[in-house]
């Protein structure tokens, strides 16, 4: 895995880049939000703390995704107001990214796409709608409205804590799924399938007590 | 062992755990009944209800059970009922937790016990549906009702609350079921598979026997096995029956020995016939004998005797035809038939000939006499088939007995006037 060592200009920590696709990444010792400028680091301020939660993955976890082994390298934690959940930013082999989302046991590995389409305004959506996403057809499964709490390591774009967003949450043919956020500008589309806690094969798990 | 979280009620001051992390949204005390926000730093009281004392869950919270190798721990528990033609119904929900697996549901009804969770991928069934295909299996409705949580204790991932109401909708495919919950605009699908009651007892060690199953369980396997299975064994074993016929058709020789016939009168003195001598070769076997005659309203007797021509060995039978029909009442009938076959059996080979003494009532009879050698049989085939389709009969009432208490319970009984869905 290709690493690309600097040091913080906060705090002078060091801080590693182990995927290319990273934009941004935050400080493990002084959380502050850095991002890559040509070969320098521009710090844009302390990340916000994120909330502690009972996920088991972490960052360095290593899993596997139809064959290709994952390296987690950074996380985004969202609010949606009954708890929390995770999308952690997934290296595999500096090949391509991906995201593993994760919340109370359940997991989904997952892709960002972009689809022929022009989506339908968020305005117009409800549950049970079909939207087409590359000619195929989903479902919508729920709306829901989430905050961004924070984030940790590296991530592929700039995050703003604090700041709400409604995901949309779809079904799609195969087993598969799709989440759009319609709190970016065009929204951003993943698209991916749910995956059983054993198919992962996650190694390098937060070691949780009493299990 | 595990890393509990302890702390007081802030009704009633009683220690209470924490097991499920932070994926604790409520938790409800059961000593007073106050359903607390786990996620207020003060822990602030959602809601307060009347305790049930006499409620005690038949897995304590905290116990850990072990399915399919990963261990779950038992962190809150659940009443609800539902309501059907003015009677109540109640069961039991356990929240199991494994911090890298996630949540499961364990709910007993009436000593049935079914594993639950959240079922990946989304089912696609439009609902209210009458059931359809997931993940390979053929669901169908079993039950819809709209259940209300009686009773709280212990620890819960959403604001839980006792009186709250969703519409259950059951689809089963034994011994899965597959599960609707529908709250307002929101719906969670969980796909669960039956468990015995000893299976939940080993797998949280507890002791003592768990409770009597009364009647049967939605998504109880049938005992009698899946009728299909039974039907493939019947079919595997007749066509094996039907193959040993075949062959044993094909190796009988099937030959006319003797084709003879003959005219008598009533007044005749010499009634008795005697053939030609026949040969009868090859292995002893049967021998068929067939009479036809032009009897009409009247009857015949033949006093028949198979003589072995060089020992001079006698096997005497008699055979009866009698054939009478007419027009009663504009009503045609008939009776009896002009013609009889007769089987001998074990016939050794050798030179034989036959008497035939006929008995008559009528002026005068026309007979032929066929004799066939090594004649094939049926009639052992037919039993054999017979006998075969004995415990598929059996296996098949016992197949529908079972089924048809299951589906007394759900909206769709056999042979009843059913509820719609909804």
């Amino acid at each position: 895995m290709p690493v690309h060592k600097a040091s913080c200009p906060s705090c002078g920590a060091p801080v590693d880049f182990r995927t290319s696709a990273a934009l941004l990444a935050v400080c493990a010792f002084c959380r502050s939000t850095l991002i890559r400028k040509d070969m320098n680091l521009e710090t844009l301020g302390r990340m916000a703390d994120l909330l502690k939660d009972a996920s088991p993955v972490q960052l360095m976890t290593q899993g596997l995704f139809q064959g290709r082994g994952f390296t987690v390298v950074g996380r985004v934690q969202m609010d949606y107001g009954q708890g929390t959940w995770n999308e952690w930013f997934l290296d595999y082999d500096g090949e391509r990214q991906g995201w593993l989302g994760e919340a109370q046991g359940n997991y989904t590995v997952s892709q960002e796409m972009t689809v022929k389409e022009v989506l339908p305004p968020l305005e117009g959506l409800s549950p049970g709608a079909e939207v087409l996403l590359n000619g195929k057809p989903y479902e919508i499964a729920d709306i829901q409205n989430a905050r961004c709490v924070g984030g940790e390591g590296e991530l592929p774009s700039r995050i703003t804590p604090g700041f709400e967003t409604t995901v949309v949450d779809l079904n799609g043919p195969d087993g598969t799924f799709a989440t759009i956020d319609y709190g970016d500008q065009p929204p951003s589309i993943y698209v991916g399938k749910a995956v059983a806690f054993d198919a992962l094969r996650l190694k390098g798990l937060r070691e949780i007590e009493g299990w | 062992m595990a890393e509990a979280r302890t702390f007081a009620c802030t009704s009633c001051g009683a220690s209470l755990t924490l097991r499920g992390l932070e994926n604790t949204v409520s938790v409800a005390c059961g000593h007073c009944g106050a359903v607390l926000d786990a996620k207020d730093p003060n822990l602030r009281i959602l809601s307060k209800y009347r305790i049930q004392a006499s409620l005690q869950p038949r897995i304590p919270l905290g116990t850990r059970g072990t399915f399919s190798g990963t261990p779950f721990e038992a962190i809150g528990f659940l009443k609800r009922r539902i309501r059907v033609d003015g009677l109540s119904y109640s069961w039991s929900e356990y929240l199991l937790f494994n911090p890298f697996k996630g949540f499961r549901w364990l709910t007993e009804y009436e000593g049935h016990w079914t594993l639950l969770e959240t079922a990946q991928p989304v089912p696609t069934l439009v609902l209210p549906s009458t059931g359809g295909s997931y993940a390979g299996r053929n669901y169908r409705h079993f039950q819809s009702a709209q259940a209300e949580v009686s009773y709280v204790l212990g620890e819960f991932t959403w604001r839980v609350e006792v009186g709250e109401t969703a519409t259950v909708r059951d689809y089963v495919c034994p011994p899965f079921v597959l599960s609707a919950e529908q709250t307002g605009k929101e719906k969670a699908w969980s796909q669960g598979e039956y468990l015995d009651p000893e299976t939940v007892w080993q797998a949280f060690k507890l002791p003592g026997s768990p409770p009597a199953r009364k009647g049967v369980g939605a998504c109880q396997p049938n005992p009698a096995g899946r009728l299909r299975a039974w039907w493939t064994g019947f079919g595997i074993l007749a066509a094996a029956a039907l193959m040993i016929q075949m062959l044993a058709v094909m190796l009988c020789a099937n030959r006319q020995v003797l084709d003879t016939s003959w005219r008598i009168q009533a007044a005749d003195v010499e009634k008795s016939k005697v053939t030609e001598p026949f040969v009868l070769e090859g292995r002893t076997s049967n021998l068929e004998i067939r009479t036809e005659t032009d009897l009409n309203n009247a009857w015949a007797y033949f006093h028949m005797a198979l003589i072995e021509a060089d020992a001079g060995t006698a096997r005497e039978f008699g055979r009866q035809v009698s054939y009478y029909h007419g027009v009663d009442d504009g009503e045609s009938w008939s009776e009896g038939r002009a013609s009889d076959t007769v089987m001998l059996g074990a016939v050794p080979p050798g030179r034989y000939i036959l008497r035939i003494e006929p008995e008559l009532q009528a002026s005068s009879m026309t007979f032929q006499v066929h004799v066939r050698r090594d004649v094939p049989r049926w009639s052992l085939f037919w039993w054999t088939l017979l006998l075969l389709a004995v415990p598929l009969v059996y296996q098949g009432l016992w197949w529908y007995s079972f089924e048809n208490r299951r589906w007394a319970e759900s909206d769709h009984p056999w042979g009843g006037e059913g509820d719609d869905d909804d």
